[in-house]
């Protein structure tokens, strides 16, 4: 399902209020010049000018309107110049004097075409060039195994999924495709953004895209392919076992410890004995034995794993770890070109957060609850600065990368 | 490296060769009309046995293919004929003129598989060809580069359970990992900084999958030129128009002319007549409550090929979810899209039931509850596990397993012939709803035949009937 049609609110028209304010951080705070840098940096090929105001003009933008008690998602937006984005963020002012501030903006592909001009050229003519390759992981879809929160809401915690997330997808795509001009991204309620910008990355076909994806699919199998071998090595199983264990209480919550044995297989034939063992039994019994013993949740999967270890179910230990920590990706998003993402900096309409970009470096320390809101923003402004220069130290390396390959044409 | 240089005696030939296989240089013959129009048909006729060739040998197919490869000797030698230099002559008007007359067309993808099947029985010498022809991209992979990334690259040795002592630098070519995304998806390729490295077990893989991708381009760039030919050469647009649709249906199958069923016949239908794909999502809905979105879709628009109405399906979801799910909230989240897969809302597109190629590229995400797309592909341990649950019997299910390996849709075809012992249907499954229709033809025979048989034992006992 495309985002726009769940987000959906008929109850939350903006107050007058937020819409000045959203108004003034439209018109100071947000940062227009480096969105169009990032957006356009890598459609250079000849004239640096020519080649980004085109690449701009051809970008699908969508906002969503809320008017009298409902909301509207208006696509095939898109604008000749920055400035007109940003006139046009600030809202138009209604006959009744009231004015109809976008909640939010999302971006979509580069066309063929100008988007809002579709309807001049015909439908074979119009279709998407590039797009960056982007990821989307919610916090939704982990759901099932964590039991800190529920449905939507985002804690420390459950972080913890998606830093590990960015943690994988960052090694996977530098190791296996090298790309590097990638960003991380808050979403302002439940979930992270990948943004990868590269030029190699922003002409990959549906096809090139599922397979990326595809690719790091976990089978049952002892032979995993080396970067998912490393990755479990390195990334996946020394955060399964030092925080999710604990944080979600993986053995020690009655719905947790169910869903652990579930994971198990029922029967298991041992080639080398000959016998067949039953493994989610055996360890539904030897955990109700010890229920008194106030085992922690590491006591608890030492043992069980060295249990795995010694009846050569090495796979089903993969198997478990994966479960726990590789990123649940919303795949149509990554692979299709129709799917849009919320841009960065917006404020999530729901929250009102702030949509900030994130240090892979500090991506584990990172805490949802204190991120800036409108309201702050607008009192003390001074709390945009650190997201702003995060956001322009990443343009300003793309840049620098653009200068390298311009003095070397092979690298084209 | 070496490798290479020994070829480099008899480059030229093998290049030539390549090329002519591959189809890469645009010959320059002059022909008539008529020399065009018997060469084209032809072709299109040889395709089509090449693709029913192609089926039947993955149904028949056990460890290999040695039988296969004479019946397609056979099937070119009546097309191409033997003579060498006619043979060449028609061979490539025959190509490049189809290229021409499918580049825009409904069969253009069917025209491109078919080439493909055509090439892929045609490599023999894969090696010589990947080292003689670079063309499409792809490279050999020197000795430093081998010991630099051995770890990785013996995933793939181990994959094709090969001795890793017996293989060098030599048994991987590199290519851009762009060109190949379907070996990316069955990890049949290890990528490093972008470049896609391949073990000989799969350099014909690599070689079609590739050559794939060049006839789309070259396909492109025909389709933008085609007004300007249209001009200059309107007879053949006419000729290519009067060629025949290829297969017998089994490109763009039509289902949905069954006739229609009630709610209260999914059940028992769903034992007799459904493929694995559908009683998976079936069970489970009917155990949970619960399908997600993709197995909505895939499920339901089965159902609707199958021949239920949208008012019976309507009934029918409703009491699958009335467990989890009251009236309204069915009404308000689940109605709707239902109305859409019944083309009764929004563009008002009536979606035709997912065929097996489209099932299993979806793949259901772990962890997701998601039972969607074909248990075939899945992990061997859950498609046993329903296999024991169906009561198979060991020695069947040993040979669907192992059929898995060959491919999903040989799988599935065992799994019919297991559920409709004696059928005579000699095509392989890769529709769902195929499998349905053949099913129900199956049993429509039995009926007949065991009504014919009560008919001729009632005439028997009343030899004075009227009939």
């Amino acid at each position: 399902m495309m985002e726009d049609d769940i987000d959906i609110d008929f109850s939350n028209e903006i107050s007058k209020q937020e819409e000045s304010q959203l108004r003034e951080y439209y018109d100071t705070l947000f940062p227009f010049d480096l969105l169009y840098d990032w957006l356009t940096i890598n459609s250079i090929n000849e004239n640096e000018e020519k080649d980004k105001k085109r690449s701009f003009e051809r970008r699908e933008f969508s906002v969503k309107i809320s008017k009298a008690g409902k909301s509207f998602v208006i696509r095939n937006k898109s604008f000749n110049r920055i400035e007109d984005l940003k006139e046009f963020l600030k809202g138009r002012q209604g006959n009744d004097g009231v004015y109809e501030v976008p909640e939010r903006l999302d971006i979509g592909p580069v066309f063929s075409w100008e988007p809002s001009k579709m309807s001049t050229v015909s439908a074979q003519d119009y279709h998407p060039v590039s797009k960056e390759l982007v990821f989307d992981i919610d916090v939704d879809d982990y759901n099932p195994i964590r039991v800190c929160c529920a449905s939507t809401s985002l804690c420390e915690k459950c972080w913890g999924f998606l830093a590990v997330s960015a943690d994988f997808i960052d090694n996977y795509l530098r190791e296996c495709f090298g790309f590097q001009q990638i960003m991380y991204v808050f979403s302002g309620r439940r979930g992270l953004h990948v943004w990868v910008s590269d030029r190699s990355a922003q002409y990959l076909n549906k096809e090139n895209r599922a397979s990326i994806i595809n690719h790091i699919r976990i089978e049952i199998n002892q032979n995993q392919i080396p970067i998912l071998r490393r990755s479990f090595d390195q990334i996946l199983l020394p955060h399964f076992e030092n925080h999710v264990l604990e944080d979600q209480q993986i053995f020690t919550n009655e719905k947790q410890r169910k869903y652990f044995l579930a994971l198990l297989p029922i029967t298991y034939k041992r080639q080398d004995r000959k016998i067949t063992i039953t493994p989610s039994e055996d360890i539904e019994k030897k955990l109700t034995e010890i229920q008194n013993e106030e085992l922690t949740n590491s006591q608890i999967w030492f043992a069980v794993k060295s249990y795995l270890q010694d009846n050569n179910l090495i796979d089903h230990l993969y198997n478990i770890v994966f479960h726990y920590t590789m990123p649940r990706i919303d795949e149509p998003v990554s692979i299709g070109f129709n799917h849009l993402l919320k841009s960065p900096f917006c404020i999530h309409p729901d929250t009102k957060k702030l949509c900030i970009p994130l240090d892979i470096n500090e991506i584990h320390k990172f805490n949802p609850n204190q991120v800036p809101t409108l309201d702050q923003l607008i009192a003390d402004p001074k709390l945009f600065n650190k997201f702003k220069q995060m956001f322009k130290n990443h343009v300003n390396q793309m840049k620098l990368k653009y200068n390298l390959t311009i003095q070397d044409p092979m690298d084209f | 490296m070496i490798r290479a240089s020994k070829k480099i005696n008899n480059q030229t030939s093998v290049s030539n060769n390549a090329c002519s296989i591959l189809y890469i240089d645009v010959p320059e013959f002059n022909c008539n009309m008529t020399q065009i129009e018997n060469f084209c048909t032809d072709r299109f006729n040889f395709l089509n046995e090449v693709m029913k060739l192609k089926d039947t040998l993955l149904v028949q197919k056990q460890s290999n293919t040695a039988g296969g490869g004479e019946d397609f000797n056979i099937l070119l030698k009546r097309y191409l004929g033997s003579e060498k230099e006619e043979y060449k002559i028609k061979d490539e008007i025959s190509h490049y003129c189809l290229r021409l007359a499918m580049c825009d067309s409904d069969d253009r993808s069917w025209f491109i598989s078919a080439e493909c099947a055509f090439l892929a029985n045609r490599l023999i010498d894969v090696s010589s060809i990947i080292s003689s022809f670079k063309g499409f991209g792809w490279s050999p992979v020197s000795q430093e580069e081998y010991k630099q990334h051995q770890d990785d690259l013996n995933y793939l040795v181990k994959k094709a359970k090969l001795d890793l002592s017996e293989v060098n630098n030599t048994h991987f070519y590199k290519l851009p990992f762009q060109d190949i995304p379907k070996l990316i998806d069955s990890k049949k390729a290890i990528i490093i900084k972008g470049e896609a490295f391949i073990f000989t077990s799969n350099f014909k893989d690599m070689i079609i999958h590739t050559f794939k991708n060049y006839l789309e381009f070259a396909m492109d760039r025909v389709k933008a030129d085609k007004t300007r030919i249209k001009e200059e050469f309107p007879e053949l647009i006419q000729f290519f128009k009067t060629i025949p649709r290829p297969g017998d249906g089994t490109t763009k199958p039509q289902f949905g002319n069954n006739k229609q069923i009630r709610k209260e016949d999914v059940a028992p239908l769903s034992k007799t007549s459904f493929p694995m794909c559908m009683k998976v999502m079936y069970d489970t809905l009917i155990e949970t409550s619960k399908l997600k979105y993709e197995g909505r879709l895939e499920f339901g628009t089965f159902l609707k090929g199958i021949g239920l109405p949208y008012d019976e399906a309507a009934n029918f979801w409703r009491m699958a979810f009335s467990k989890r799910v009251s009236n309204t909230e069915f009404d308000k989240e689940y109605l709707y899209n239902l109305r859409h897969n019944y083309g009764l809302e929004g563009k008002s597109t009536n979606y035709s039931p997912y065929s097996c190629s489209k099932i299993i590229s979806k793949i259901p995400t772990i962890g997701l509850n998601q039972v969607h797309g074909c248990p075939y592909v899945l992990s061997l341990e859950s498609l046993e596990q329903k296999l024991l649950e169906l009561g198979i019997d060991d020695f069947q299910r040993i040979q669907i397993l192992e059929a898995t390996k060959t491919s999903p849709n040989v799988a599935c075809t065992k799994h019919f012939n297991y559920l409709h012992p004696n059928n005579t249907f000699p095509k392989l499954i890769n529709h769902p709803n195929q499998f349905y229709d053949q099913s129900v033809d199956y049993y429509k025979g039995l009926e007949e035949k065991k009504s014919a048989k009560q008919q001729s034992n009632k005439d028997e006992n009343h030899p004075v009937s009227e009939k």
